[in-house]
């Protein structure tokens, strides 16, 4: 089994105090070099604290689709044996790790956590995979080379992303064209070779991101364009409420603990609080409407581990290492 | 056995080298030279006609198909192409037809040494030697063949032109046949059959480049023992076939190693008693395929009797065949066939058939991971045929009209939910159509005029939608083509031969876009020089005259205009 550390949620407050931020860029996950978590490991999929990345993995025909955690930086070979890198050769701005989404059925989702559904609008980064950027390069014995034989086939590999929030997905949607070929003058055509910025704000706020893919190159078969891209460094920005709340008075101590953490200056009303260890698994979760409550660790294994705290103020979370010594 | 309808039998010389030069409305899915071809015949799959070779079928059990391109042309003597569905006669997965290839030269020298040179660096060499050991018989065939196939080509009709790469094909193999006859009674007979190919499989016309190659190895024994004594015929037929079929990709760093091994046994009595005539068979297949993709279940086994009773009533002869085929995982339904032959007076001719067709899956469909099914159905349903011929005088005309309706088409399919595609008996296909052939032959003074004109009307389609692949209701199946037609004219005359063939095939739907119809015209010339006891041949042939620029399979681009030259040289 791989060490799993899940990646960190960085909350934090952005210079303009008007939000608070969940952003994941998948830095902590401790993977081996030119290594991936396609499933076989953590079936069901990945949740990074406040988002959730569903993939199934079937170990009859070692086969996976949904997403996927990688590190790999194969930007040459072609085919699926290189199906767990993106064309950037990394994650944005060289990091390391990225997300791989593998579509069969058409949707690939990304869920946020109930505790900020609705809460927030997102920003991301889109890098097309080594996969499909060689295929619509070159061509391979099942996809076209983008163009077609002389270059003006008006060929287009495209991501549509729509939001659903409430059960009902949007009409509106922002489209990411990870290949063009429909320009008049062909030195225009592209395939996009690296990250890009992506803002999802115009959707507004989210239950959850639905990617579909599409491409001019189809048969009877479906999408002969190998379905795959990649996503790094997902933001979503929680709006404060006022003006007076943009400063958290919370205060979590000790820090490191032993046997219990003390939360004080709470916000007024209902508070949801949340505690994750460091491999994402959800350890209790309170539900108080006092100002100060204490959470018991004694049965906790020493750590770190991810409170969460749910109000009206947004959502803030906090660090700590349980300790078995004073 | 009765001899049933749209039987044609090709006479193979140096000519035709190229499967599809061949001068009959057969409809070959080639891939381009030296790349994979099947045969689809009356609206049929590839799989779902059998090849033979002495009444051995010699189809890729994983596939169910042959890729024809792999038949060495120059040591083949002769194909006969029986569009008819044979189930009863030949056995199951001759749903659509039939090919038997007679490798066996009747009419030997003692030596025949046969050299061709041709376009896109073809270059080929048959050795054949034929020897006689009083009543033992050797006749030993060996044929080398390479070439480059590295012909240009225009893309998108423009003048833009690519060169075909990495299309290489190598291939070198022998047939030997040693008979013995230790008298008019009985003959044993025993065949072999080597070749190995090494070819390139070259990037499609919107692929940059490929380094992909498959190699085939196969050797096929064969020993025939026939008895003959007045009314009375016995057939008995061991084979033994072993192929590997290996697909590598260094680009995509693939490897697939496929292998499959067959022990076949067929059986045959035929006893003549005045007007009737009976026949009882029995074929036995084991076929065993290995493939990294197979799990540990991999063989059919399969027997399969079948019984045959024939009446001649005047100028009408029946024959009514039952069979029946048991295997360890599928059980065929029962399967009739029914033939009434009639001669009328005036050259007129009629032939019926009415029969139950069926194909067992192949190895793939039933063990491919994932998506192998081992609880699928074998396709069967009934199929008829109306053939009428006349034959007035110098003129042989004949239309066939057929019409089959198959249940529980084998398709690989992706269902809801699911994440790969899988096979299941998906549909019912629909087949019908109909061929007519006019042939002609006149002697004018010393010059022989052979005429020979195909034309086929063919549709095939699904009787309900298909979500994936996408297949509509009523919509004609992919790769094939609802008309095709051929003709040719060939000149004998004083020792040389002149021919000329056009070949017309309409738009078919492929895969991703449609390809479009084409035209073909092929020329052969060919001379002959005889002294005393040695002869030598010399020919040319010019294929794609016209220079068409044409697809047969989708992104698959076809030689232009190419020639072949060769020199056959015989002793007696």
């Amino acid at each position: 089994m791989k060490k799993i550390i899940l990646s960190s949620i960085l909350v934090f407050l952005l210079a303009d105090v008007n939000s608070q931020s969940v952003f994941v860029d998948f830095e902590s996950y401790d993977l081996p070099e030119e290594s991936f978590l396609n499933g076989a490991d953590n079936p069901g999929g990945f949740t990074t604290n406040l988002l959730s990345f569903s993939n199934v993995y079937n170990p009859n025909y070692d086969f996976w689709y949904g997403w996927a955690i990688s590190n790999v930086t194969d930007t040459i070979t072609p085919g699926f044996t290189n199906q767990y890198s993106s064309i950037a050769g990394g994650g944005v701005d060289g990091s390391k790790h990225f997300a791989v989404s593998y579509d069969i059925l058409g949707e690939n989702i990304i869920s946020l956590d109930p505790l900020i559904q609705g809460r927030g609008t997102v920003e991301l980064y889109i890098s097309n995979a080594t996969f499909p950027y060689l295929s619509m390069r070159d061509g391979d014995g099942f996809a076209k080379k983008f163009g077609g034989e002389d270059g003006n086939d008006p060929d287009f590999f495209s991501l549509t992303i729509r939001k659903y929030l409430d059960g009902n997905i949007s009409q509106d949607s922002v489209v990411i064209y990870l290949a063009d070929y429909r320009f008049e003058d062909n030195d225009l055509d592209y395939i996009l070779d690296d990250w890009t910025y992506v803002n999802l704000h115009p959707l507004g706020k989210v239950d959850s991101l639905s990617f579909v893919l599409n491409s001019s190159d189809v048969g009877n078969y479906g999408i002969n364009t190998p379905a795959y891209f990649c996503v790094d460094n997902i933001s979503v920005n929680i709006p404060l409420s006022t003006e007076s709340e943009k400063l958290s008075p919370i205060k979590v101590y000790p820090n490191p603990a032993l046997h219990t953490i003390q939360i004080d200056q709470l916000p007024v009303g209902n508070k949801t609080l949340t505690l994750y260890n460091a491999m994402g698994q959800k350890m209790t979760m309170l539900k108080t409407n006092n100002r100060t409550i204490a959470i018991n660790l004694q049965d906790y294994q020493s750590g770190t581990y991810y409170l969460n705290i749910l109000s009206s103020q947004g959502v803030n979370q906090f660090t700590f290492f349980k300790s078995e010594h004073q | 056995m009765v001899a049933c309808c749209n039987e044609n039998k090709q006479i193979l010389n140096q000519h035709n080298q190229n499967i599809l030069s061949l001068p009959n409305n057969w409809y070959i899915k080639s891939n381009g030279p030296g790349g994979v071809s099947t045969l689809s015949l009356r609206g049929g799959s590839s799989s779902q006609n059998n090849t033979f070779w002495n009444d051995v079928p010699i189809n890729n059990p994983m596939l169910g198909l042959n890729d024809l391109t792999l038949l060495p042309l120059g040591i083949i003597e002769s194909l006969t192409i029986s569009k008819s569905g044979n189930t009863g006669s030949k056995g199951q997965g001759s749903l659509s037809g039939s090919v038997s290839i007679n490798t066996h030269d009747p009419d030997p020298a003692i030596a025949e040494l046969t050299l061709m040179y041709g376009s896109f660096g073809h270059k080929q060499i048959n050795l054949q030697t034929d020897l006689e050991f009083g009543k033992i018989k050797w006749q030993s065939k060996l044929f080398i063949l390479d070439a480059d196939n590295d012909f240009s080509y225009a893309l998108n009709g423009g003048s833009d032109q690519k060169l075909n790469s990495n299309a290489d094909f190598n291939s070198k193999g022998t047939i030997q046949t040693l008979s013995f006859r230790p008298n008019t009674k009985h003959t044993l007979e025993l065949n072999y059959w080597w070749q190995k190919t090494d070819r390139g499989i070259p990037p499609l016309s919107t692929q940059t480049t490929s380094l992909a190659r498959q190699y085939d190895d196969q050797q096929r024994v064969n020993f025939v023992w026939r008895y003959l004594d007045n009314n009375f015929k016995l057939y008995n037929s061991f084979a033994y076939i072993d192929e590997h079929n290996d697909y590598a990709d260094p680009q995509i760093m693939l490897n697939a190693n496929n292998q499959f091994k067959r022990w076949y046994h067929h059986v045959e009595l035929k006893k003549n008693l005045g007007e009737f005539s009976f026949a009882l068979q029995n074929q036995s297949s084991y076929a065993m395929g290995k493939s990294d993709s197979y799990s540990d279940q991999n063989t059919l086994k399969s027997v399969s009797p079948m019984i045959s009773i024939g009446k001649q009533f005047r100028r009408t002869r029946t024959q009514f065949i039952l069979r029946k085929e048991w295997s360890n995982l599928t059980d065929a339904p029962i399967s009739p066939t029914l033939i009434i032959n009639t001669d009328y007076s005036n050259g007129l001719s009629s032939s019926f058939k009415l029969s139950k067709e069926y194909r067992l899956p192949t190895l793939n469909e039933l063990f491919w991971r994932p998506g192998g099914n081992s609880d699928i159905r074998p396709e069967s349903g009934w199929n008829q045929e109306l053939t009428i011929g006349y034959k007035p005088s110098i003129v042989y005309f004949e239309i066939g009209l057929y019409h089959r309706l198959i249940n529980d088409w084998i398709l690989w399919t992706l269902n809801d939910g699911s994440f790969f595609f899988a096979v299941e008996n998906i549909t019912q296909v629909r087949s019908y159509g109909t061929d007519i052939t006019l042939k002609a032959h006149k002697k004018y003074n010393t010059i022989d005029i052979t005429t020979h004109f195909n034309y086929a009307y063919t549709r095939s389609f699904s009787e309900m939608s298909i979500n994936a692949p996408s297949i509509e209701k009523g919509q004609q199946l992919i790769y094939i083509p609802e008309h095709t037609a051929t003709a040719n004219i060939q000149a004998d005359f004083s020792n040389s031969s002149l021919s000329f063939l056009l070949s017309y095939t309409g738009a078919v739907r492929g895969i991703n876009e449609m390809v479009e119809d084409y035209l073909i015209a092929n020329i052969y010339l060919d001379h002959t020089l005889n002294f005393h006891r040695h002869k030598v041949k010399a020919g040319l042939a010019i294929n794609n005259l016209l220079g068409s620029d044409y697809r047969i399979v989708e992104r698959r681009p076809m030689p232009g205009r190419h020639f072949n030259l060769f020199i056959k040289t015989s002793f007696n």
